[in-house]
């Protein structure tokens, strides 16, 4: 039953929210949904107590003893992966709190996320590929309903594009999953990896570009910098920080390795496709003017790491995948978060007509600052760990360009980012943002809990290597036999 | 029929891409959708089926309508007509490449493990799929939400 | 049984006691001071209770990364090295917090309480990665140091002492690499390895670190300046007390833990060598100074000879020697920079030309300096003439006679100088201006008193010290120095007082010469010939090679500029920049808005991909 609160508890509360908000528009959705993301974070440290270390475990919940047949499963991977979306949900949901007054009633936006949040730890908790398939829909929807909640056309057409182009995922997701289905009768995950030759090449592809539009690999990455810069900046935080994590690298994570078996055709695709992504993401981000289509360009750039990493296949290269999975989460969180905060202050986030706002958004500045750093890779920030595993890894299996092209785009990555804060916050204040004061409270203190994150982590590295990342690591690494060894729990 | 249903599935999955009428393009997505749900039941996969058409062809097509209808979508686009042609022959040698594909995979050998049949779409609901139905659950919300918004924010703005 | 903890304190007592009088505020000074000088006592208390152990304390940890450890442990020599670490700030604190009215006393007692804690990690750590953590972050606040100054100048000496200070610390941590090269470990090692091949690079790169902290030749020359530019209390503190101990500590750790030093070895001889260079040299640049500080300063350099002249000998009656005179080079010299500053704290100046007949004035400052004049200066009975005496006896017993003929030509020198300082300074006529200068207070009298006592003692009574010290002389097991310590009557310690006689006759022929102006009296000198025209170049700077250095690296960076720099910034310009900007811009052309053209390029993307897998 305690797995099933990621799912279940969001999702009720969401239901509630609507009904709730003609007795208290502010303070309930406000406190419900908060006290609901905390929940879950505190849920997920002690699921990572609780969990014995090794193996997957499927849960099978029951219902006054009679069987629900409602099957989660639970490994490494998943450990880690609730737990980074409890940690950026918790802070996007805290940032909201403030930011969220100018985008519509409260009490549906949280709703939206919750039910966002949902369906992710659904995605996370599936044992079943179609399962996984539907979650995937349904946080689509749920971010389009974030990207539509902009007040301009821009957010509208932005949000139909991003329809329009998950749409085209989902229809080669679901391709893929119907070939397999096809060849075994089945779309359990279990159950795949025990049938012989459910491989077809057609479903790889089809796998390869649906998860690749997911998390936006180039040239798949199209609909990002759209459907983000129309977007409040809550929506651009929760996607890239775990959306994409998800409904992307997750995916790619469980259906190449554990459903398939990294195969070096596979392999080798994530790896020119990560390789791209990060030059193209770098060089594209490095010409935008606008933070927020910038740092969608960037996070274009990251995610390619993740799958460089992941692509490699070796234990180094995994480890420093996922490492960057995590850590990229948080840092780019923050930066939308920052960008959202600029923009709550100023009301635009146009790098060309801001300037000088160090001195009138210090806590937004300082942040953003630790957030550029870490995201260009500087020790002792969390970046830079990942990315220095990362490129050991290349040079391990003899990937020398590869590993120069990765410095040279953390480089490139430097350059834009310091370029963009030195266009919004160092420099001569403009005569117009003289009247800007700090963003308020609760907005200030989820980007410092952030930062705080990004230091603490590439601080504690090492540990957190040790306790959260190998144990995931295992998972990728076993392969197959990770998803065979699946033992049953009862509810 | 398996192949025709599939190459209408394709045809006004491109239709819905490139019509520059934003309401004639929902309209070929929903068809599209109601095509690849009955290749769900075909093969045997009600369940399969049930969603996709409940799913896309009913909550986000109503989602995509209400949307176009509201914001007057359909004068926005002005698209390029070089990209059609490119585009159309890419997109026929995909689906070439595809149906070859799935033309020579051929039925399952021997499935592992066929699921159950149950006879009727609520007990495939509930007693096979049951962590479906949450799935079912939150896409309903998301889709009901994101209207609720939706059209909330056109009320603000009047 | 004694907590292992116990040994982590004195790093972390200073540390914590410096945020927190960082953190006290302006109108709270007196508490902050009350707060720094109580740390600094409590300290003292701890280290004598680790050096009163007797036995050898280990404390370990993991540091990030599992396979280097924290390490630390207190020898016999290193909880000594510790135990005066804490007294010397003990002292400078009192008077730091007494003299030191101006609105830069929180950052000076911070860094002092800070340097106090890294100097006790460096002498503690039992790993070269703690060891070089210190190290490096004693060069942060010795850098702090010198910008507290506040002097027009300031800024540019920390910059020297930092870059000089600095290339030292990286000569060290190259010969940490290559020794990790040799023995695979960043832990201390068991056994000395010999000095030859690697080892030999690997020697002399630490040997340069340590000299170098420690003040010697050739990497000095930010000293004088920084005696100048920096507030007193820092010159007492560091070059004058800290940066001794540390240095030769790290010194005699390397020459007998790291390496294997025996005497008449090339690494024996070559440390002699640069002893002897750095005690004739800097004591004749000390000769001609007219500045207190900088005569100090030129003092403090050149008593670091010696030092390594005892350390170099490889022979435990020099060890014990080189470490003897190291403590009481730190205690005469902190006292006479302490002397030094409260002079010019009453009188507005440092130049011995215009002070004069202060001894009425301030009779126990001029007291204290004196006896600490003369105890630089090797007068029989104080400590800096039992320690002197050793090295120079062991010198001999090399059977390098020039070695010991440097350390006679050192004393004369000294001693003349010092003539020269304490006359100009205390007697004569008293200035008019100088009248109604006033006895400095109880507290700022107390270190120096405290100081100058120590010499007459352990100089009197060096039994006492060089019982401790002989605990830290592991080579053999029991050594009893103070035999011919005290001793008069032989024929080394006949040359050493003719030594001392020609430098009074030195001094006072002078004296006359220059019309008795006791400022002038080192002119003699000054004006011989050659020597003469060798003053001229040092007074310019040529034999500076910082000085040097950075004259070289600006040709070299002008050279550059328009060589390299301005091609390449054509190159730059017109192939990177716009070629980039072309490409950026063919990729911004890929992304115009329009849907039907993002699926285009995606069903471009699937096509690569399968055509890829399809071929694999």
């Amino acid at each position: 039953m305690f797995l099933f609160i990621f799912i279940g508890v969001p999702l009720a509360i969401a239901g509630f929210l609507p009904l709730i908000s003609r007795v208290s528009r502010r303070l309930l959705p406000d406190f419900l949904s908060n006290l609901c993301f905390v929940l879950l974070l505190a849920a997920s440290v002690s699921i990572f107590n609780l969990w014995p270390g090794a193996g997957r475990f499927s849960h099978n919940l029951q219902w006054f003893g009679s069987n629900l047949n409602l099957a989660l499963a639970l490994d490494g991977l998943n450990v880690l992966m609730l737990f980074t979306v409890s940690v950026v949900s918790l802070a996007v949901g805290l940032f909201s709190i403030n930011y969220i007054d100018r985008y519509g009633s409260r009490a549906i936006y949280y709703a939206i996320l919750l039910v966002l949040v949902a369906s992710i730890n659904g995605i996370i908790l599936a044992t079943d590929l179609f399962t996984m398939y539907i979650f995937i829909e349904a946080a689509g929807i749920a971010s389009y309903g974030l990207v539509a909640l902009g007040r301009t056309r821009n957010s509208t057409e932005g949000a139909f594009k991003y329809l329009i182009l998950s749409g085209v995922a989902s229809s080669f997701i679901l391709s893929g999953i119907a070939l397999i289905f096809i060849k075994t009768g089945t779309t359990g995950i279990r159950e795949i990896s025990m049938a012989k030759n459910s491989i077809t090449e057609l479903s790889l592809i089809l796998f390869i570009a649906g998860f690749g539009l997911k998390c936006a690999l180039v040239p798949f990455h199209f609909w990002m910098p759209d459907a983000y810069t129309a977007a409040p900046a809550v929506m651009p935080a929760m996607s890239s920080g775990i959306f994409v994590k998800t409904a992307g690298v997750y995916a790619i994570c469980r259906v190449f390795f554990n459903v398939y078996g990294l195969t070096p055709a596979v392999s080798s695709v994530m790896v020119y496709l990560g390789v791209i992504s990060i030059l193209a993401g770098a060089f594209l981000a490095l010409g935008q003017t606008r933070l927020r289509r910038m740092l969608a360009y960037s996070s274009i750039s990251q995610v390619g790491y993740i799958i460089l990493g992941l692509g490699i296949g070796t234990p180094l290269g995994i480890i420093g995948g996922l490492l960057h999975l995590f850590y990229h989460s948080i840092f780019k969180t923050l930066l939308f978060l920052n960008a959202g905060a600029v923009e709550y202050a100023t009301g635009t986030d146009e790098s060309v007509d801001l300037g000088g706002l160090g001195g009138r958004l210090p806590f937004s500045s300082g942040t953003n600052i630790i957030g550029l750093l870490s995201a260009a890779g500087v020790p002792p920030l969390n970046g830079f760990w990942s990315k220095l595993i990362i490129v050991i890894a290349l040079i391990q299996v003899k990937m020398f360009l590869y590993a120069f092209i990765a410095i040279f785009a953390s480089v490139v990555t430097l350059w834009y980012l310091l370029l963009i804060q030195r266009r919004v916050f160092f420099g001569k204040l403009k005569e117009s943002l003289k009247q800007v004061v700090e963003v308020p409270f609760w907005m200030t203190f989820s980007m410092a809990a952030l930062a705080f994150v990004c230091v603490w982590t590439g601080v504690v590295f090492a540990s957190f290597i040790s306790e959260w990342v190998l144990p995931a690591a295992t998972v990728l690494l076993d392969g197959l036999k990770s998803s065979l060894n699946t033992f049953m729990i009862g509810g | 029929m398996t192949a025709f249903l599939l190459a209408g599935t394709m045809v006004f999955a491109a239709l819905a891409v490139f019509l520059k009428d934003m309401l004639k393009a929902v309209i070929c997505l929903l068809i599209s959708s109601v095509f690849l749900g009955i290749i769900f039941f075909r093969l045997n996969a009600p369940f399969a089926g049930v969603f996709e058409i409940s799913v896309v062809a009913g909550l986000i097509v109503v989602l995509f309508i209400l949307t176009i209808s509201l914001t007057g979508g359909q004068k926005s686009f002005v698209e390029p007509s070089i990209s059609l042609p490119i585009f159309l022959v890419l997109f026929f040698i995909f689906s070439y490449v595809l149906f070859v594909g799935i033309f020579r995979s051929g039925p399952a050998e021997e499935p592992v493990s066929m699921v159950e049949e149950y006879s009727k779409i609520g007990e495939v609901l509930w007693m096979g799929r049951a962590l479906d139905t949450v799935g079912q659950i939150s896409v309903i919300f998301a889709g009901v939400f994101v209207l609720l918004c939706v059209v909330g924010r056109k009320r603000d703005d009047k | 049984m004694i907590d292992e903890y116990l040994i982590f304190y004195p790093v972390l007592v200073p540390i914590l006691a410096g945020i927190v009088c960082w953190c006290i505020p302006e109108p709270l000074k007196k508490l902050r001071n009350a707060v720094a000088v109580l740390a600094c006592g409590f300290l003292i208390w701890l280290s004598a209770i680790i050096y009163y152990q007797h036995q050898p304390i280990y404390f370990s940890s993991i540091w990030f990364v599992s396979n280097i450890n924290f390490s630390l442990k207190a020898t016999a020599l290193s909880s000594f090295i510790v135990l005066w670490i804490s007294i010397f700030s003990f002292l400078i604190t009192l008077y730091v917090a007494e003299k030191m009215a101006s609105e830069k006393s929180r950052e000076f007692i911070t860094y002092l309480l800070i340097t106090t804690g890294f100097a006790c990690g460096a002498v503690l750590s039992n790993s070269f990665v703690p060891l070089l953590f210190f190290w490096e972050g004693l060069l942060v606040t010795l850098y702090l140091f010198i910008l507290l100054g506040g002097k027009p100048d300031s800024f540019r000496t920390a910059l020297k002492a930092f870059v000089l200070v600095g290339l030292c610390d990286f000569c060290f941590i190259g010969g940490v690499a290559l020794y990790w090269k040799m023995t695979g470990s960043f832990d201390f090692p068991v056994r000395p390895i010999p000095v030859s091949g690697i080892g030999l690079a690997s020697f002399i790169l630490m040997v340069i670190g340590a000299t170098g902290k420690a003040g010697a030749l050739p990497f000095h020359t930010w000293i004088p300046d920084a005696a100048v530019d920096a507030p007193v209390g820092f010159m007492a503190f560091l070059p004058g007390a800290l940066e001794k101990l540390l240095g030769i500590y790290l010194l005699t750790v390397i020459c007998f833990d790291f390496f294997s030093i025996i005497p008449g070895s090339p690494g024996s001889m070559g440390l002699m060598s640069l002893g002897a260079l750095t005690i004739v040299i800097a004591v004749s640049m000390a000769l001609i100074q007219k500045d207190i500080k900088r005569l100090l300063s030129y003092h403090a350099i050149s008593q670091v000879g010696y030092m390594i002249v005892g350390i170099g000998t490889g022979m435990p009656a020099g060890i014990a020697g080189g470490l003897f005179h190291m403590l009481n080079n730190a205690i005469y010299k902190s006292a006479l920079f302490l002397g030094a500053g409260s002079v010019e704290h009453k009188t507005k100046t440092s130049d011995l030309k215009f002070l004069g007949g202060l001894y009425n004035q301030m009779p126990v400052t001029g007291l204290c300096f004196i006896i600490c004049a003369a105890a630089i200066s090797g007068v029989w009975p104080l400590n800096g003439y039992v320690s002197k005496e050793m090295v120079i006896h062991s010198a001999l017993e090399t059977g390098y006679k020039i070695f010991a003929v440097a350390c006679w030509i050192g004393a004369i020198l000294t001693f003349a100088s010092f003539l020269k300082a304490s006359h100009s300074m205390f007697f004569g006529e008293t200035r008019e201006q100088f009248k109604d200068v006033k006895e400095n207070g109880p507290v700022i009298l107390f270190p120096m008193i405290v100081l100058a006592a120590l010499c007459i003692f352990f100089g009197v009574y060096n039994r006492v010290p060089l019982s401790m010290i002989s605990g830290s002389v592991s080579l053999t097991s029991h050594h009893e120095f103070s035999a011919h310590a005290l001793d008069i009557l032989n024929p080394i310690s006949g040359i050493t007082v003719l030594c001392l006689i020609i430098a009074f006759l030195l001094h006072t022929y002078g004296w006359y010469k220059a019309g008795k102006k006791a400022h002038l009296a080192s002119e003699v000198v000054h004006n011989l010939p050659v020597i003469k025209k060798l003053y001229e170049l040092a007074e310019r700077r040529i034999f500076d090679i910082y000085h040097q250095g950075m004259r070289l690296v600006n040709s070299l960076s002008i050279a550059l500029y328009y060589g390299f720099d301005r091609s390449s910034d054509w190159l730059y310009e017109t192939l990177i920049v716009q070629s980039g900007k072309k490409a950026i811009n063919s990729l911004r052309f890929v992304h115009r808005g329009y849907v039907s053209e993002y699926a285009g390029w995606i069903f471009v993307g699937v096509f690569l991909v399968a055509l890829f897998i399809l071929i694999f």
